[in-house]
């Protein structure tokens, strides 16, 4: 089962792939310093990019951009108190106090050192976990295939917390989009309106660079606002080399915030922000000084950074081996193995066994470069992008999507398609509507549609055989759990509120 | 539970609710696409069907939440611009540079909207704006067509 991974190591140890990662990290710790930019605006934004590179050099520079942007989420968040990443916001609670005392560089190698470790651990439990799991679901059929998809649309929509309704709208929204085109089985046109060119159905990449790349263009353009970047120029920072001594004493708290990071990652709708905040409640409830965390404890930024590194990888095992991306940049991420002709799921592994096993090596040796990329040097470096003007930013970002999506098919067709999701996913996100499931359902749509009617074709026309396993009725279960769980929680919080309130 | 309508509560519901719109909006829009189901083959409409009766049911559920919540005025609507002239001008610059993309090519198009978009929305570098211009353009130029030899829409004086 462990033999491919041996076997892919050579293959991505060429100087071709190892510079993919190393340009993917440095390109992410970058773009996740600037706020208002993500780990998923830019994956979306390479995606059209890798069309003609060999896949492992696509992959390997979505794992480095992964990692890095993880990391680099910290760096405005210790220095500004303006987390570059959603899943920075619980390293602002002691990393933005540290940096006001002059110890900014010592929290940023702290939280260099603990997102390496997270990311190790994570890559080494999806190399560990995705095999095997991924010879299970070898045995599903069309039935249990769809039952799979809509726990996947039902996890991020319910698992996902806010508002169920508009989550459910995003949903419903994205499996529409995934409708567009002829039907793969009649013929028949759904939705093209007379246009040859949505014949073969919306294009995943101009879907995700519009919901994804557009709104933070314009977002950059719109803030008037400029950061105040006098604390990047001075870090106090000595070789990480050094540090790392000091540092081993937080090793209760990486194991504690891995494992934590690691299992968010795996359940489908929860994110890296949740994994931090999680790891650093539990971490301030183990330590012996809590009342010191927010006034510049050190393991504060530990315990936030490791889990939101650790939830990096793990967030694939759902997405490789189901073909269930549990967060967005999963899910950005299964579009880009969908261009190069990769289907997401168990046949992956079979067909496919060096690029799989290859990413996962990918996404071990870019938490690895983090150490070597974050050093004393490169943090100086790095908090720099801080003060990169944010239209000239704005500007350039319009060009490059522009440049990506028109790259696809080489017709403007697509950008003015792109440009019309992008205005979509700028007014989702301000009324709060949840982009991962419109993702999800794009991808998850046409898998669970296919396989539906595959399954009635089985059955005779009988809608009894989507209930006929033992796996599908299992499947079942667990999607009312997933849909009832979240109401059975908020019923017993209010009958805890009442409790107390007599 | 209900609590007293705060004064932003009470302000804001003056307006209409982004929300409101956005319900009316999925409802009209999954209405009008409904009815070009009729003509589709059974089992081809089957999905688009379920689709957008549950868009329009969640629609209605999304227009009947904000009637209530204006009428008990305990949640402030959501503020959707923070300057809306400024948004509107983001939208028109990029509605302009992939027209004018299409009409004097993709990099007469670039090399001028970069520098006229920082500009316009507060980086007032003349140095700064052209260099950043001048490393771009060129920089995207060198990989697509000499690198990559991927084409871009050509430039109208190339025509």
């Amino acid at each position: 089962m462990y033999g491919n991974l041996i076997d892919a190591l050579p293959s991505v140890l060429s100087m071709g792939n190892l510079l993919a990662v190393i340009v993917g990290v440095v390109a992410g710790i970058c773009v996740g310093a600037l706020p208002g930019l993500s780990a998923t605006m830019a994956i979306s934004v390479l995606i059209p990019f890798t069309f003609g590179m060999d896949p492992l050099v696509a992959l390997g520079m979505m794992a480095g951009i992964y990692n890095g942007a993880m990391y680099g989420g910290s760096i405005p968040a210790v220095l500004l108190r303006i987390p570059g990443t959603p899943a920075a916001v619980a390293t602002s609670f002691d990393g933005y106090p540290m940096a006001q005392q002059g110890r900014g560089g010592y929290a940023l190698q702290v939280a260099v050192v603990s997102s390496a470790l997270g990311g190790i651990v994570s890559a080494l439990v999806l190399m560990l976990l995705a095999p095997p799991l991924a010879k299970v679901t070898l045995l599903f059929g069309p039935t249990e295939i769809f039952w799979v998809a809509v726990f996947g649309m039902s996890a991020i929509v319910f698992l996902l917390g806010g508002d169920v309704i508009k989550g459910l709208i995003s949903a419903a929204f994205g499996v529409f989009v995934s409708l567009v085109g002829a039907d793969t089985i009649t013929g028949a046109e759904r939705y093209t309106f007379g246009h040859l060119e949505l014949l073969d159905g919306i294009n995943i990449v101009v879907l995700l660079v519009g919901l994804y790349a557009l709104p933070p263009a314009i977002g950059l353009l719109e803030e008037i606002r400029d950061f105040d970047t006098e604390n990047t120029g001075r870090l106090n920072t000595t070789s990480i080399w050094k540090a790392i001594p000091g540092m081993l004493k937080y090793w209760k708290t990486w194991v504690r915030s891995s494992i934590i990071g690691v299992f968010v990652g795996i359940l489908p709708g929860a994110g890296g922000s949740m994994a931090a905040f999680l790891s650093y409640n539990e971490a301030r409830r183990a330590s012996k000084n809590p009342d010191d965390w927010g006034k510049g404890e050190p393991e504060g930024v530990a315990a936030s950074e490791t889990s939101n590194n650790a939830d990096t990888a793990a967030a694939l095992i759902p997405a490789l081996t189901l073909g269930i991306p549990g967060t967005a940049v999963a899910a950005v991420m299964l579009g880009g193995l969908l261009i190069h002709g990769l289907q997401p799921g168990p046949m992956l592994f079979r067909d496919n066994p060096e690029i799989v096993f290859g990413f996962m090596w990918q996404f071990l040796f870019a938490a690895i470069l983090l150490i070597f990329l974050g050093g004393a040097l490169a943090t100086n470096s790095f908090a720099q992008v801080l003060r990169l003007p944010r239209p000239l930013l704005g500007a350039i970002i319009i060009s490059l999507v522009f440049i990506g999506v028109y790259s696809i098919n080489g017709r403007m067709f697509d950008v003015y398609l792109m440009l019309g999701f992008g205005l979509i996913g700028y007014f989702m996100d301000k009324l709060k509507f949840p982009l991962p499931p419109v993702v999800l359902g794009l991808i998850l749509g046409g898998f669970a549609e296919q396989n539906l009617r595959l399954a009635l074709r089985i059955g005779g026309g009988n809608w009894d055989i989507l209930a006929s396993s033992p796996t599908a009725k299992v499947l079942i279960g667990m999607i009312l759990l997933v849909i009832l769980s979240p109401l059975f929680s908020r019923l017993m919080r209010a009958r805890k509120a009442k409790r107390v309130a007599e | 539970m209900t609590s007293e309508p705060t004064n932003t509560a009470s302000e804001s519901s003056r307006g209409i609710d982004p929300d409101l719109i956005a319900g009316t909006v999925i409802v009209l829009g999954a209405g009008v696409l409904l009815t070009r189901t009729s003509d589709m083959p059974g089992m081809t409409a089957l999905l688009p069907v379920t689709m957008l009766s549950a868009l329009i049911l969640l629609g209605v559920l999304l227009i009947g939440r904000c009637v209530l919540r204006r009428r008990r005025q305990t949640v402030a609507p959501i503020k959707v611009f923070d300057d809306a002239k400024r948004f509107f001008g983001i939208v028109a610059s990029i509605a302009i540079y992939v027209a004018a993309v299409a009409l004097l090519g993709f990099y007469t198009a670039t090399a001028v909207m970069i520098p006229v978009v920082a500009w316009c929305f507060g980086y007032r570098s003349l140095k700064g704006v052209l260099l950043a211009d001048l490393i771009f353009t060129g920089g995207i130029a060198i990989i697509f067509v000499l690198l990559m030899g991927q084409e871009l829409p050509t430039e109208f004086f190339l025509r």
